[in-house]
């Protein structure tokens, strides 16, 4: 190829200006789509594979695994019904079984969901590969009416050391019901994990216990409970329970033991295969958007054929000067794959730039919101859509270039227009 | 002894479906010389460039430029000995609009390995060597720098005519250059052309229909006494 080429390319491009931004903007347009629905996709799929670890079995009321699943780890959905006290009991003392933490949901702070636990939460929990929580701030809670808040918690509300703060009951956003009777006090802040924890607020089971004293109808009491006994504070149920194996040689015998347990009904799920399952749901849906977005790729690049092929007429006599100066006519036709490789390389250099740019701003929105980390450097997968879109670029301009070389070969040096 | 710029035996030429338009029995011009064809428009003019030039392939008889031929079944061959030895100027629209002068100038070295070196030769670079021809043929800096498309049609003539001198090619082929001019900006354009091409060494093959120009040149030709299909009509 020769270097002039290149140059006069690159003119040629610059000369026609608005049809040409016009061409790139399209191709840039249509690898955005593309490049932001698999780095989404790509993320959600991380993101959930690395929001736990190290847990064998997560227990809870009989039914779909991947609900049960979403609920107790990913903070989404509601729980459909909680296991007995006893039932924990039994669970976490079964033979095989090294630790169990239990959790108890159904209420929050502000749109945060409140995760009634155990200190085991901070020791057992694990994230990414094997990541244990730590402490930004404070400690584990040690006793009632105190919290420890996940990371996005305190920094979105702005919350220190010490501060109090009121429950409310249900998980939505606005809450028509307080426990305003309870003040808790916040006595430790989690560093932050990109998963669902730093949305969390996290306090003791009595606690959860404490605050819904007198709650027997489901409404709030008329007046506030003062007095209650240690019994009172004595969980009746959770939502769910995690478990960890002495030996993983152990984890399918104990979860077909719970999954048959007669005295109550119970799902147990091992994390892994539930969130494959979930995949295999979602799978199709990627599918379907994956193609829809090669499709837009594909339409981005055909317009490239279509702005250089309307040139062509009007660049005849350019050709049969570039002839006369002893151009080839496959330099003429290299010329225009050339041209069209660039406008597609250019399309897809600012589309990445421009995925980025939303993957950014999008992914804050996410962590905010689900707790979600989208990741977000530039890879390898930007280094092949590159690649591929500036190579089926120079395919799309294959035509126009193939059209230039016949009439350059009919033109001569005078062409017919 | 050095080969003719342009040698031309038995040359007979008809567009497909049409009538035989060409048939030169013989037709010579010499390294270094300079020559006036004329020829009314509709005479062939056209078809015999593009002959010359090897983009219309020969069907019958021999062309040959510096005694290479022009090998009708070797269409590279065609556009290397282009390249390398003709400088061709067109009656208009001779540049790349995209292009400035300078750039417009230095097109052909794009295509021809010899021309590149025949400047590094010279000692030049190229640029310097399109500025150097561009000024000899009285554009000045100003206009050089300018896109091709803001310069008049005689200024860009004369960016033509520097584009088909750049790289000392053997021959010189000018189409009409100066129809499109007035009188004033034709003679200085003529001028220069000449001095240009005698200064490079080149053979000058002028194709016009204005005969009153003829006497600036070492010879004159009419297309149609050339043509032996005129002849008999």
């Amino acid at each position: 190829m020769r270097r002039g080429l290149f140059i006069l390319a690159w003119k040629s491009l610059l000369n026609r200006g608005m049809s040409a931004v016009l061409t790139i903007l399209a191709v840039t347009l249509s690898v955005t789509l593309f490049l932001s629905v698999e780095r989404i996709q790509n993320g959600v799929r991380e993101s959930f594979n690395s929001t736990i670890s190290e847990t064998d079995l997560i227990v809870g009321a009989r039914g779909g695994s991947i609900n049960l699943l979403l609920y107790s780890v990913f903070r989404l959905g509601d729980p459909t019904a909680n296991i007995s006290w006893e039932s924990y009991e039994l669970v976490s003392t079964a033979p095989g079984v090294a630790w169990s933490v239990p959790i108890s949901l159904g209420d929050s702070h502000r749109g945060y969901r409140v995760v009634g636990t155990t200190t085991e939460y901070f020791e057992h929990y694990r994230y990414g590969r094997d990541v244990a929580l730590e402490f930004r701030e404070g400690l584990p809670f040690d006793g009632i009416y105190q919290t420890v808040l996940g990371y996005e918690v305190a920094r979105e509300l702005g919350y220190e050391l010490g501060q109090r703060i009121v429950l409310s009951h249900g998980i939505g956003a606005v809450s028509f019901a307080e426990h305003t009777d309870h003040e808790f006090e916040i006595v430790g802040i989690l560093a932050p994990t990109g998963t669902p924890v730093d949305r969390s607020v996290h306090t003791s089971l009595e606690s959860i216990e404490v605050i819904h004293i007198g709650w027997d109808t489901g409404m709030a009491p008329s007046q506030p409970v003062a007095d209650f006994s240690d019994e009172d504070l004595q969980p009746a149920s959770v939502t769910a329970v995690l478990i960890g194996v002495e030996s993983p040689l152990r984890v399918l015998s104990l979860q077909r033991q719970i999954n048959t347990y007669r005295g109550e009904a119970l799902t147990a799920l091992i994390p892994g295969v539930a969130l494959s399952q979930l995949w295999e749901v979602i799978g199709a849906g990627e599918r379907a958007f994956r193609a829809i977005s090669i499709l837009v790729v594909i339409v981005g690049l055909f317009s490239i054929l279509t702005a250089l092929t309307s040139s062509l007429n009007e660049r005849r006599r350019e050709m049969a000067v570039l002839r006369a100066t002893g151009a080839r006519p496959a330099d003429l036709a290299s010329l225009l794959i050339l041209e069209a490789a660039s406008l597609a390389a250019l399309g897809a250099v600012i589309g990445i730039a421009l995925t980025q740019i939303a993957i950014s701003t999008i992914s804050i929105i996410v962590r905010t919101r689900y707790g979600l980390d989208l990741g977000g450097q530039i890879g390898l997968l930007e280094l092949y859509v590159f690649a591929g879109v500036t190579v089926a670029g120079a395919i799309a301009g294959g035509l126009p270039a193939w059209q230039a070389q016949r009439n350059a070969l009919s033109d001569g040096l005078t062409p017919k227009l | 002894m050095t080969a003719p710029a342009i040698r031309i035996d038995d040359l007979q030429h008809a567009w497909p479906g049409g009538p035989p338009i060409l048939d030169i029995p013989e037709f010579q011009l010499d390294a270094g010389e300079s020559a006036f064809l004329a020829g009314p428009s509709g005479s062939g003019k056209s078809t015999l460039l593009g002959l010359i030039a090897g983009i219309t392939p020969v069907q019958a008889g021999r062309v040959c430029v510096l005694g290479r031929e022009m090998d009708p079944s070797k269409p590279a061959l065609r556009d290397r000995i282009r390249a390398d030895e003709i400088g061709m100027i067109f009656q208009l629209f001779n540049l790349v609009p995209y292009l400035s002068p300078i750039e417009n100038v230095l097109l052909p070295l794009n295509f021809s390995a010899k021309r590149r070196k025949l400047i590094a030769a010279s000692g030049h670079s190229p640029t310097e060597e399109a500025r150097r021809i561009l000024l000899a043929l009285g554009l000045d800096d100003d206009l050089i720098s300018r896109a091709a498309a803001r310069l008049s049609v005689g200024q860009q003539q004369r960016v033509a005519a520097a584009r088909a001198i750049i790289g000392s090619p053997g021959v010189i082929v000018a189409d009409e250059p100066t129809s499109a001019l007035d009188e004033d900006s034709r003679d200085t354009f003529l001028d220069l052309l000449s001095r240009e091409a005698r200064a490079n060494g080149a053979a000058l093959l002028f194709v016009s229909h204005e005969r009153t120009l003829s006497s600036r040149f070492d010879r004159v030709l009419e297309l149609e006494s050339l043509n032996q299909l005129r002849q008999v009509a």
